[in-house]
């Protein structure tokens, strides 16, 4: 089964992204900073990552550049979407920077980030 | 002669009393004042909207200041802090003053710093010698400047003061720790009302016993230290009182340098920070004041009544008086180098309220209670203390003390309530009474040498607090369970669904 | 003597009191908190599921059923804490279920509320639910006594997104009980490109700050058809300081090379560096070569943050302004070391940049 991890600071966002990905038949995990986050994608090797950018402890961007930095191969090219309501020019560059593989912006809609996950994962991974 | 003597006496032990009575009634009502509003801005916050303000693109850019003098413990925390707020638009500028330990070394691995040429936008004058500038090549927005100390923290601002790009500035001391919308809080003033806001601040609090993690506050708690308990309802009551008054009436004066916005350009206009004040903080809040109010330029100086940064406070009797003492000759200073303002109508509030308040209570209040306890003694020593009348004075004077330190504590509790476990507001409520017996007291003897040292024009001297660093922590599971995110550590609340 | 120290016993035991109802009031409140707390907690994670299956309907038009019209009150507050972090359809269907509920129409009428509080309040949540029937009432309450709920009252008509609001926003800038300028300047970004020929007619129309503030949002747009009227702005030198560096500043982001000439007029003559400074933002913006040679002589300005403008907007100008800038720089004179500084930002830049892949 397609593993999505979400990692978010804000529990009730946190969990309408898991709600809405469940529904698409793929199996969530939450966490709610970044560190936590970091350790779990190094453990459960997440197919995906929808990954807020200001938290606590480790923020976004070091976990995505964390990510890709993995001496692991498989597991630095896990993609990552980053769900922020930093969006300006510089900001989206810095995020792409690090590693990023698509953003989704903040005010979000839900039908948004379903295509993009949808799109992020390799085809046929998601029932709809 | 004798009866002269007595007559001295107890008009002496009658007008002390009657000043701490006047003080502390003041204070009550100022507390009280604070609290209305306080109170009144949580039926409806007025101004929501942090979001919209994070995400606009009017909001100002902010350059965060943070001079550190062997700060080795902490640097990394505190950037990490900086460098991590919730913010649109920031640079940080480190100011590596002097540092003899590992400062620069830490910061230069950390963010892969690299020699640039610097980019001047401002031309203060500098004592110290700057020796080079540094960028990081992290795509973290740090400048870090390496300089002679010249054992001023206000010479290592104005280094950072010339290479800041941005309109705002914000100073922070290397022992603070930031909430993570703490600039975004403080700004609001900034972005609702860019023509007239020249000054914000926001509330302080005390740091020790807190669990912090890189920098950030995860669950206040209070130390076990009861100074530092003592210092934290002093810190919750000089906010209601000091700050939320006077900022309605457009007399703030004190922005502190703990956490402070201001705008760039009026700093650069007013050369900076001052060289030789020791509250340099006060002192620019101060200037500004006088200079905008004498231009008859509009200005509002806003306080944002919402706690924003932790700061650590000092452990032991002797930093504690070492700090106060500082402070006090600071507002010696500060209230000598602006007499012409003491009581001057053309400059509104501040002129005829704000400084003579500080001028009669907290620059001479120490005077009082000091000449009050010797007189205390000289009546008992010459036989003239009837005990029963002494005993309801003494008693008279905890009362009402003690019930402004359980108001203060009160408002706290019934609004902001980040203290969430039981006994942390009991030791604080009895921390509100020992406050009155001992601590007070020796508080003003404190501040009495820092009077005596501005009275002989002593040099300033500027000593920095031993560091300690902060401790990390893991909240505990046992701690109550609330709806926000606050617990966010720990695998054991990590969820699974499927 | 005796009569005062009775007083003074009668003040203490009175004070004494006042400190035990105080601390009973402390013990009662934090133990009624901490229950609350638990309990909203609850019910919030009850209510969740709600919240969920109401964004999870595919259809575009569905009707909140009765398990939302009865739900309890703490749904709104949860679809109000929702709302500003969703938009699209999810928007769509939480601003339903605050009409449905009934939420609109209590807080239309608490506009008229006596307490401050209440006004704003119900200010706030009609932006929120945006509520566009009741854009006349909102624009009533931008001249309110209090002046948070004007603030509120500008806010809520920015989210609400009715383009009529820009008319009574733009004239509450001025006035007795005028507002904020980044309020209202907020307000007009929500309203989005609805708007942009009222602000466009503002520049010529509108009061001074009105023309200032309407030339900034037009910038953040970056709209090719207000070019003309920021530049008229820009040559009218009895305009206000600031309508005209907002003009410049707009023109920079607009980035029309028609404005290259007066923008460097504006940078060689300007007579405060802070229009120097934003012209030669502009010109770096707008990226024409022809405004090289001005750029060139500011590095030689007087003031420090005109000299790094100059050397930015070099440095922003391709190959042709960066080899201006390898010429001079050389030396430790303040051109020189602008340029070298400028070269060096652009280096920096260039080794962050480069993305982070996979080993």
């Amino acid at each position: 089964m397609t593993h999505v991890l979400v990692v978010d600071d804000d529990p009730v966002i946190a969990d309408l992204v898991a709600f809405r990905l469940s529904r698409l038949g793929l199996r969530i995990t939450v966490e709610t900073d970044g560190e936590a986050g970091l350790a779990a994608i190094r453990q459960l090797r997440p197919d995906l990552v929808v990954l807020d950018w200001m938290m606590p402890r480790m923020n976004g961007l070091e976990v995505c550049r964390a990510v890709r930095e993995d001496p692991d191969p498989a597991l630095a090219g896990t993609p990552v979407l980053l769900l922020t309501a930093k969006a300006q020019e510089p900001d989206l560059e810095r995020g792409f920077a690090a590693g990023a593989t698509d953003f989704v912006t903040k005010p979000f809609s839900t039908r948004e980030l379903v295509s993009r996950v949808t799109a992020a994962l390799p085809a046929g991974s998601v029932s709809v | 002669m004798r009866e002269l003597a007595t007559d001295l006496v107890l008009a002496l032990n009658w007008t002390v009393f009657g000043y701490v009575v006047v003080l502390d009634l003041t204070m009550l009502l100022l507390v009280l004042a604070g609290a209305r509003r306080v109170a009144a801005g949580r039926r409806w916050k007025g101004a929501e909207g942090h979001d919209e303000i994070f995400a606009s693109p009017l909001t100002p850019a902010v350059s965060v200041l943070v001079p550190a003098h062997d700060e080795e413990a902490g640097v990394l925390d505190t950037l990490a802090a900086a460098l991590g707020q919730r913010y649109p638009a920031l640079e940080v500028v480190l100011v590596d003053d002097g540092s003899t330990d590992r400062t620069f070394q830490l910061v230069a691995d950390r963010y892969a710093l690299r020699e640039v040429v610097p980019h001047p936008t401002a031309a203060l004058p500098v004592d110290g010698e700057v020796l080079s500038v540094h960028r990081a090549t992290t795509g973290d927005p740090l400048t870090v400047i390496r300089k002679t100390s010249v054992g001023r923290r206000s010479d290592a601002v104005n280094a950072a003061l010339n290479l800041a790009r941005y309109p705002l500035v914000c100073m922070l001391d290397g022992d603070s720790l930031l909430e993570s919308d703490a600039l975004l809080r403080v700004a609001r003033p900034f972005v609702e009302d860019p023509t007239q806001v020249v000054a914000t601040g926001g509330v302080i609090r005390t740091a020790n016993g807190a669990l912090t993690d890189r920098g950030t506050v995860l669950e206040p708690r209070l130390s076990r230290n009861w100074l530092v308990r003592i210092q934290a309802v002093e810190y919750l009551r000089s906010f209601l009182l000091g700050r939320t008054g006077w900022a309605d009436a457009n007399a703030l004066l004190i922005i502190s340098g703990a956490f402070g916005l201001f705008r760039r350009d009026l700093l650069i206009e007013i050369g900076g920070l001052d060289p030789r004040s020791l509250a340099e903080d006060a002192e620019l809040v101060v200037t500004l004041q006088e200079k905008l109010r004498r231009e008859r330029r509009p200005h509002r100086v806003v306080f944002v009544p919402e706690p924003v940064c932790w700061t650590e406070v000092p452990e032991t009797w002797q930093v504690l008086g070492r700090q106060r003492k500082r402070w006090a000759h600071g507002l010696g200073q500060l209230l000598w180098k602006h007499r012409r303002m003491m009581g001057n109508p053309r400059y509104g509030v501040v002129g005829t309220v704000a400084l003579p308040f500080f001028l009669l209570f907290e620059l001479l209040g120490p005077v009082v209670e000091v000449v009050g306890l010797a007189s205390v003694v000289l009546s008992a020593g010459l036989g003239l203390l009837d005990v029963g009348t002494a005993l309801l004075m003494v008693g008279l004077a905890l009362a009402l003390g003690t019930l402004l330190s359980t108001t203060t504590i009160a408002v706290e509790e019934f609004t902001f309530h980040r203290y969430r476990r039981g006994r942390d507001l009991l030791a604080l409520l009895a921390a509100g009474v020992l406050e009155n017996v001992g601590y007070r007291q020796v508080h003003a003897w404190f501040r009495l040498r820092g009077l005596a040292a501005a009275l002989t024009r002593r040099a300033p001297v500027w000593t920095a607090m031993p560091r300690v660093g902060f401790v990390g922590g893991t909240p505990l599971p046992d701690a109550p369970a609330d709806a926000g995110g606050q617990q966010a550590a720990g695998d054991q609340l990590t969820r699974v669904r499927s | 003597m005796t009569t005062a120290a009775g007083v003074a016993l009668v003040l203490g035991m009175v004070l004494a009191g006042l400190v035990v109802v105080l601390l009973l009031a402390v013990g009662l409140q934090h133990r009624q908190r901490t229950r609350t707390q638990a309990r909203d907690a609850r019910r919030r994670a009850e209510l969740m599921p709600t919240v969920h299956a109401l964004l999870d309907d595919d259809g575009d038009d569905p009707a909140p059923g009765p398990h939302v019209t009865s739900a309890p009150a703490l749904l709104d507050e949860l679809v109000l804490d929702l709302l500003p972090q969703l938009r699209g359809s999810d928007r769509r269907v939480l601003q339903r279920v605050l009409a449905t509920r009934g939420v609109v129409d209590r807080a239309a009428a608490d506009l008229t509320a006596r307490a401050a509080w209440r006004r704003g309040r119900a200010a706030t949540l009609l932006g929120s639910a945006a509520a566009t029937d009741h854009t006349p009432a909102l624009a009533a309450c931008l001249t309110d006594r209090s002046a948070d709920v004007r603030s509120a009252a500008a806010r809520a008509l920015g989210k609400a997104g009715d383009p009529a609001s820009v008319a009574p926003l733009l004239v509450s800038l001025t006035g007795p009980r005028a507002l904020p300028v980044g309020v209202v300047g907020m307000a007009l970004l929500d309203l989005g490109i609805p708007v942009l020929p009222a602000l466009r007619t503002a520049l010529t129309e509108g009061s001074p700050p009105a023309r200032a503030l309407a030339a900034e949002v037009l910038g953040v747009h970056g709209d090719p058809l207000a070019t003309s009227g920021l530049l008229a702005l820009l040559q009218d030198r009895w305009q206000p300081t600031e309508v005209r560096r907002a003009a410049a500043a707009a023109l920079g982001r607009i980035g029309s090379p028609l404005a290259t000439a007066e923008l460097t007029q504006l940078l060689a003559t300007g007579p405060v560096p802070a229009l120097q400074r934003v012209a030669a933002e502009a010109l770096g913006r707008i990226g024409d070569p022809t405004g090289i040679p001005t750029l060139v002589s500011g590095l030689h300005a007087t003031d420090p943050g005109v000299r790094a403008a100059c050397a930015d907007a070099l440095a922003a100008l391709g190959d042709e302004g960066r080899g201006r800038l390898r010429v001079l720089a050389i030396g430790t004179s303040p051109a020189g070391r602008a340029a070298l500084s400028a070269l060096d930002a652009v280096a920096t830049a260039r080794q962050w940049r480069r993305p982070v892949t996979p080993r």
